[in-house]
């Protein structure tokens, strides 16, 4: 990681026209940045007088900067025009002072470019699903608005190229977070969620912000790579620390803390599910495709500094895959269909912290960029679902849906099977990758539970599919004349969002360990994997990783027939229509009846957090209130009497009369003058 | 002698000196016509501008033999001065029509008042500099009685005058001294003389040091450091709403470019010997500003002594540099300091008092806290400007008074030692005790009822134009990398060699 300055400068590069391409694509960095801002600007400022067309900014902006994105992605995966370290280049200095200078600067590079994909794509969808999703919705303007604000933060966040800019948008992205799922702040329930996002994502921004404190304290700069300045941080802190030494593995975890709240790791995952209270289009960019990631795509970018902290490795992958199999385990029973989502979500980002812990960052962000599409796609098509059944989220009230809105129906079982890891769909090639990893660096308990969730995650999501599409419907006999599929604007996006979650996988990931997408990562995580010591083996088909494939189908099959045994399944093309059995689902819950209620209680982490922090924290916070007023404000009052009758006294210089004055002034030259002459050596 | 090339270097002077006559023989030719007026000074002013933004483009050039010359930090002074008078005079219109001042006769007192700053801030010799001074403030002893019916305004400027006269002279024996001692009037020769007096270990002659003495108090008083502020209050609250607008900040950056000019530039060898009075008259004056501002009831009064207290933060960049060893870091940080803070502080301050302004084109609105009371159920607009002007005086982020405090006080943490950081610590905890002061006003706009009879606030188009464009900058100039940029090409000019 050294020897470069610019991109420009690297080796691959030297004559007049790629330099001036490169200015261009520096160019095009700022402005993939300036659009959503612009637009969230624009629509801000005059979005309440376009009316129904309160759209008309905000998504053509997104559409263009969807536009520069892949160009930028051409050149950086497809061209190679940036080299191996990628482009870096500085917009301008943010805070020069003296030696602590912060500039605001952007790297592209492949890890960059690949959460590009996924976020510019998905945005893109998601805003153009949305011009039907708000279509009834007079606050429309507010949303756009908020939601190109989002695109702009995001999309900040994966370009910074220093810790402080990067922090500035991990808040922004925040920010947004918390107005969108107050969107309805009508509702008491969605400020309620909202605040509860907000404050559990303070608890790990603390632990993200001594971080960066700790890093400037050892290093002097937050630069990731090298500038003018000096080499970057992640050069320079093994060099300085040590490898495995106590202060590397405090900023690792202080890093992860960070993480943890953004990317909703227990037990900082009580936020994610009662997000859901915000618009369904919200929950699938937000709070499923791009901004929880943001923990995940962090701790890969700080891969050199993890890899270094072996002891926060174990931690993440041990939070990472207990978050997977705890989410999943609440999964199981929740009946609000995007609940259910969201604990999905929780659990797929497990895997991909587990599968960063045991240091395999690239299929971890294999797994980030599939299931963003698939998880995506789900959420969508659940807000097609909601918006069918006129605003009902409750599974137990829908079922039969498949024949009224057979688009819906046929994208979300695509997305299921995706999610289900049955190949050839894109999830089974990130996660057999995850867990075919784990269990060959020799994290065999990973790769055990991981294929416990497996099982758990293709039940849950065919038990979501058979509650909602098949069997009789138990939808409300009033609004069931009116079930009708959603506008072509929202299912388009379904559609173009079911192509990736077909074949991306297939595309980046075949063949398994050595896909397409491991070229482009390699660059990225090389040295960390060296000093991780990872030797590359051998793919054996017919051996070991044969097995290990074996095994990750087969467990995804009985957890997806498992469900349509009990919950219901229908393919007429192939001759399948089995019927739910509630009946026998009764009986099996009524067996565990304490597994079933723990699980629908959510394992009573709620119950929890209000025991300790709403009751016993609120005795405390009592006990503290009466010291702040009785010691600390009494102090401060007293201060501040003494203050404000220091100022009345003081106040009595000022006679208004002008002898008086000069007299002062006199007075003050003559005490300067004696001053002088006794400081001043003469 | 000078040719074309160097007279360019001289055009934004000239322009506005030019402009001031200009506008009185508008009036002379159209007499009484005050919307004429105002579009003619600020058509000028914005031409001036653009003139000195090409100007700037030719390089740095010294005329008269050195007595004069047109760097960088000539430039930024020039900038930040014209737009100065600019937002005054938008300001204007809406608070003199109504009180039937008039309008042609106070654009050119201030367009010559401004060509003395800019004089000022372009000298290098002694003499020049007191010639470019005295220009500056007797403008503003007429500017601070221009409301001759009134009282409180001709009482004021009689004080202010008296007082700047006395310190003017103050100042004058200083700068004899000086001359007397080095035997020279130039900046550059006074400079190199007392450098080869630090080089050579020897003892500097009482008399020079009495010199510094007077220099440091006459520079003081122009400044309104404590304590030799006596004249501010008075003067402030007295003088009609857009002149105080105006004399707190165009006089105080003109004063802190005299500072630049005589202590930066030519005194800067014996800065290890001046560096503790600045230490304490930058805590005294922070200090006593801040206390006596939570004291007040009146927002022209409170905001006077606010702008004491910001003087003080403003001397804190100026410590950092004078202790700071020659050629550090942190020695060029507390200069760019310095220079930041004085363009935050000249926009969001004459924003400030251009809202008072506006909230005073009902005559017989007084200057009263109380008169904000509701105003943000009355006028929203207004109070939101007011709100964002308070809230970058207080230094919250992201607004240009928080960058500004930054950029002062990491200098004196950087520069080490006991005092300076001490200091800085000073400096924080004043910033402090004045979000008490600042935020009251806030609550009294947006928590208390609107008093019974109150009406709404009305503006007019150039007052309208001058609070959007003070409240654009008060945003940007933080966060947009080009006002960062100029500041530091000025503080480097001073740093360059002579």
């Amino acid at each position: 990681m050294n020897g470069f300055l610019f991109a420009a400068e690297t080796e691959p590069v030297a004559h007049g026209g790629e330099l001036a391409a490169v200015a261009t694509d520096q160019l095009l960095v700022t402005l993939l940045l300036a659009l959503p801002l612009a637009g969230f600007a624009l629509t801000a400022l005059v979005g309440r007088r376009l009316y129904t067309r309160a759209w008309l900014i905000a998504v053509p902006a997104i559409v263009a900067a969807w536009l520069i994105a892949l160009y930028l992605i051409y050149r950086s995966i497809f061209a190679g025009a940036y080299g191996e370290h990628g482009l870096h280049f500085t917009l301008y200095e943010w805070i020069p002072a003296g030696r602590f200078t912060v500039p605001v600067n952007f790297a592209v590079d492949n890890l960059t470019a690949v959460l590009l994909i996924v976020v510019t794509t998905v945005g893109m969808l998601v805003h153009v699903y949305s011009i039907g999703y708000m279509a009834h919705e007079p606050g429309r303007w507010r949303f756009f608005a908020y939601l190109n604000l989002f695109m702009f933060s995001m999309l900040l966040l994966v370009l910074a190229d220093n810790f402080l800019l990067l922090f500035a948008a991990w808040e922004l992205v925040g920010l947004c977070s918390y107005l969108l799922i107050g969107f309805w702040y009508t509702r008491r329930s969605a400020a309620l969620a909202a605040k509860k996002a907000f404050i559990v994502n303070r608890v790990g921004d603390v632990g993200f912000a001594l971080a960066i404190m700790a890093i400037w304290t050892a290093v002097g700069t937050l630069n990731f790579a090298e500038t003018e300045a000096g080499p970057g941080v992640f050069q320079l802190l093994p060099e300085r620390l040590g490898s495995g030494s106590f202060e590397m593995n405090a900023i690792a975890l202080l890093l992860f803390a960070g993480a943890m709240g953004k990317s909703a790791q227990f037990p900082l995952h009580v936020w994610l599910p009662d997000a859901m209270e915000g618009p369904t289009p919200v929950s699938a960019l937000i709070h499923a495709a791009t901004m929880v990631n943001a923990g995940v795509y962090m701790v890969a970018r700080s891969n050199a500094i993890f890899a270094n902290a072996p002891g926060a490795m174990f931690v993440v992958a041990a939070i990472g895959i207990f978050t997977a199999i705890f989410a999943a385990s609440i999964a199981f029973t929740q009946t609000d269909i995007k609940r259910v989502l969201a604990y999905s979500t929780l659990s797929q980002l497990g895997y991909m912290f587990a599968s960063l812990g045991v240091g395999a960052f690239i299929p971890a962000i294999f797994h980030l960029m599939t299931h963003g599409f698939f998880k995506g796609l789900l959420f969508l098509g659940s807000g097609s679902v909601i918006h069918a059944v006129h605003e009902e989220q409750d599974m137990n009230r829908m079922g039969g849906l498949w024949r009224r809105i057979p688009w819906t129906h046929g994208t979300m079982l695509v997305g299921s099977i995706a999610i289900s890891g049955i190949p050839p769909l894109a999830g089974f090639f990130s996660k057999d990758e995850i867990l075919g990893e784990s269990f060959k660096l020799g994290y065999w308990w990973v790769w055990a539970i991981g294929v416990v969730v497996a099982v758990m995650t293709a039940f849950y999501m065919f038990r979501l599919m058979g509650k909602t599409f098949y069997g009789p419907s138990r939808v409300d006999p009033h609004v069931e004349p009116r079930i009708h599929e959603s506008p072509p604007t929202m299912i388009v996006p379904l559609v173009l969002l079911s192509i990736p979650t077909i074949a991306l996988g297939f595309a980046l990931g075949f063949p398994p360990e050595s896909g397409t997408i491991h070229h482009w990562l390699e660059p990225v995580f090389h040295d960390a994997e060296q000093v991780l010591h990872h030797a590359p083996g051998e793919y054996q088909l017919l051996g070991i990783d044969g097995f290990l494939l074996g095994a990750s189908v087969a467990v995804a099959f009985i957890g997806m027939l498992a469900a349509m045994r009990l919950f219901g399944f229908r393919a007429p093309r192939i001759g399948v229509e089995v019927q739910p059995r509630p009946r026998l689902v009764e009986r099996m819950t009524a067996r565990f009846p304490r597994l079933y209620r723990a699980s629908l209680r959510k394992w009573y982490m709620d119950d929890l957090n209000d025991l300790l922090f709403v009751r016993i924290g609120g005795v405390i916070a009592q006990a503290l209130w009466w010291f702040d007023v009785h010691v600390v404000d009494g102090t401060v009052n007293g201060i501040a009497a003494l203050t404000q009758g220091a100022g009345r006294e003081i106040r009595h210089i000022q006679t208004g009369r002008v002898q008086n004055y000069a007299l002062g002034i006199a007075l003050g030259l003559l005490v300067m003058a004696v001053t002088y002459i006794f400081v001043v050596p003469t | 002698m000078t040719s074309p090339a160097e007279l360019l270097a001289l055009a934004p002077l000239a322009l506005v000196a030019g402009l001031a006559m200009l506008v009185i023989v508008v009036d002379m030719i159209r007499p009484g016509r005050d919307s004429l007026v105002t579009a003619v000074a600020v058509i000028g002013l914005v031409a001036a501008i653009v003139v000195t933004a090409l100007v700037w483009t030719t390089g740095t050039r010294e005329l008269f033999d050195g007595a004069y010359v047109r760097d960088d930090l000539t430039n930024f002074l020039d900038l930040l001065f014209l737009s100065i008078a600019l937002l005054t005079i938008l300001f204007s219109p809406d608070y003199l029509r109504p009180r039937a001042l008039p309008m042609a006769e106070f654009a050119s007192t201030l367009l010559f008042a401004i060509s003395g700053a800019m004089l000022l801030g372009a000298s290098r010799d002694l003499l020049v500099l007191f010639l470019g001074l005295e220009l500056l403030v007797l403008p503003g002893y007429m500017l601070a009685g221009f409301a001759k019916r009134d009282g409180f305004s001709t009482e004021g400027a009689i004080k202010y005058f008296l007082l700047g006269s006395f310190s003017s002279a103050i100042l004058l024996f200083g700068l004899a001294l000086t001359w007397g001692y080095t035997g020279s009037t130039r900046v550059t020769d006074v400079a190199s003389y007392l450098e080869g007096v630090v080089a050579g270990n020897q003892a500097l002659s009482p008399a020079l040091v009495m010199g510094l003495a007077l220099l440091t108090t006459g520079a003081a008083f122009k400044i309104a450091a404590v304590p030799f502020h006596y004249w501010t209050p008075d003067a402030y609250q007295g003088s009609p709403t857009p002149v105080t607008g105006y004399l707190s900040v165009g006089p105080k950056v003109a004063a802190f470019a005299l500072i630049l000019r005589l202590f930066v530039e030519a005194l800067s060898p014996l800065k290890g010997d001046w560096v503790a009075i600045v230490v304490v008259l930058a805590a005294l004056t922070m200090t006593l500003g801040n206390l006596v501002a939570l004291t007040q009831d009146n927002i022209k009064r409170m905001l006077a002594y606010s702008s004491i207290a910001h003087t003080g933060y403003i001397l804190v960049g100026l410590a950092a540099f004078a202790a700071s060893p020659r050629g550090s870091e942190a020695e060029r940080a507390g200069l760019f300091g310095l220079l930041f803070y004085s363009l935050a502080y000249a926009f969001m301050n004459l924003g400030a008092f251009g809202v008072v302004a506006a909230l005073q084109r009902r005559p017989g609105v007084t200057s009263q806290i109380s008169s904000f009371s509701g105003l943000g159920r009355r006028a929203l607009g207004p109070a939101l400007l007011m709100t964002l002007f308070l809230l970058s005086l207080t230094g919250i982020p992201p607004l240009a008074g928080f960058f500004a405090k930054a950029y002062v006080i990491l200098p004196a943490l950087q520069a080490g030692g006991v005092w300076l950081p001490l200091l800085a610590v000073i400096a924080v905890l004043n910033a402090a005790a004045a979000a008490f002061y600042y935020l009251r006003v806030i609550i009294v706009m947006f928590v208390q009822d609107p008093p019974e009879n109150a009406a709404g606030v009305s503006t007019g188009r150039a007052m309208g134009v001058g609070l959007a464009a003070t409240a654009i900058l008060t945003i940007v100039i933080g966060v947009v990398p080009t006002f960062v940029d100029i500041t530091q090409r000025a503080a480097n000019a001073l740093l360059a060699p002579l």
